[in-house]
């Protein structure tokens, strides 16, 4: 309308659009084949073949997080968290944020049918029936969301979507809209996969651009697909 | 009662996820809610669990519950009260 207004009554002049600064990836991190990779650089590995729950923890202990919480949680959770961990180490300028402006937004191909068959197994003998509440309260994949959001207090947005492969598109046209709607400042966004031992986190911290600078990783599903190949 | 208390720390270790945490690091007459071990709300729930499934003993009145739950001494006196 405004631009429309604008040819009427200068009909020469250039329409100019101010468009959002745009939206970068400030670090990222991949765990996934034993590896964590963290802004395209190797941090951890295992050479001992440890099984999932011992991978996790060895990663636990290597960044030297401390969250008696964590081994509560269930395989998914334990996943995401560690990638939201590595993420938020030393980014004191998210925590500074207004908690309500920080979202976490994932991507998941399996929801949580891992924790969904560990509950089914307390309940599936009548005779020896005891639901376990522990078990239970992980069979919503939305929950690894709320591990994270509880452990730093994130109140913004969240949505854990499903979807058969991480869709870099659909991931990055959600949360740039919830950016440049001023929705949210900051974003953990990503995918995290847990089911049968297999394991993937793709996680990215995005955040909006205040300076432009070469470095600057354009939060766009090109430069993602790049990322994580 | 002292084999029973320390049967029950290993459990109660076992089904909440204590890691790191070992049956002597948990005093018998500490509370096991709030200041004591931290325990939240699903881990009551995975408590009472235990009695049943473990012990065979149900909590008949909830507000029984914080009695009950007060102290691994106060579980293991339940537990002893209540022996079928």
């Amino acid at each position: 309308m405004a631009e429309a207004m604008q040819r009427l009554i200068f009909p020469n002049s250039i329409t100019i659009k101010i468009l959002p600064m745009e939206n970068i990836i400030t670090k990222y991190c991949i765990i996934q084949n034993r590896k964590v990779i963290v802004n395209g650089e190797t941090q951890f590995e295992d050479n001992d073949n440890l099984e999932y729950g011992k991978l996790m923890k060895s990663i636990y202990k290597h960044y030297q997080i401390k969250y008696p919480k964590y081994f509560k949680m269930d395989n998914l959770s334990k996943l995401a968290f560690l990638g939201s961990e590595i993420l938020m180490q030393n980014k004191d300028n998210i925590q500074d944020i207004d908690p309500a402006k920080v979202g976490v937004i994932l991507q998941n191909t399996n929801s949580t049918i891992d924790t969904d068959s560990k509950y089914v197994e307390t309940i599936r003998d009548k005779s020896n029936y005891f639901p376990s509440p522990a078990v239970f309260v992980y069979t919503l994949p939305n929950v690894m969301i709320g591990e994270i959001c509880i452990r730093h207090k994130f109140q913004g947005e969240n949505a854990c979507f499903i979807s058969k492969d991480f869709n870099p598109e659909f991931i990055t046209e959600y949360v740039t809209e919830l950016l440049d709607e001023d929705k949210i400042d900051a974003c953990i966004t990503g995918y995290a996969d847990y089911f049968d031992g297999k394991y993937k986190a793709m996680m990215f911290l995005v955040e909006k651009n205040k300076e432009n600078r070469k470095d600057n990783i354009s939060f766009k599903p090109e430069i993602i697909k790049n990322l994580i190949k | 009662m002292e084999e029973l208390i320390q049967k029950i720390k290993e459990q109660v270790i076992e089904v909440l996820n204590l890691e790191d945490v070992e049956p002597d690091d948990i005093d018998t007459d500490d509370p096991l809610f709030g200041d004591g071990l931290g325990l939240d709300s699903i881990d009551a729930l995975e408590l009472i669990v235990l009695l049943e499934k473990q012990y065979g003993l149900k909590i008949e009145d909830p507000k029984d519950g914080k009695k009950i739950f007060y102290s691994i001494r106060t579980i293991a006196e339940f537990i002893e009260n209540n022996k079928k």
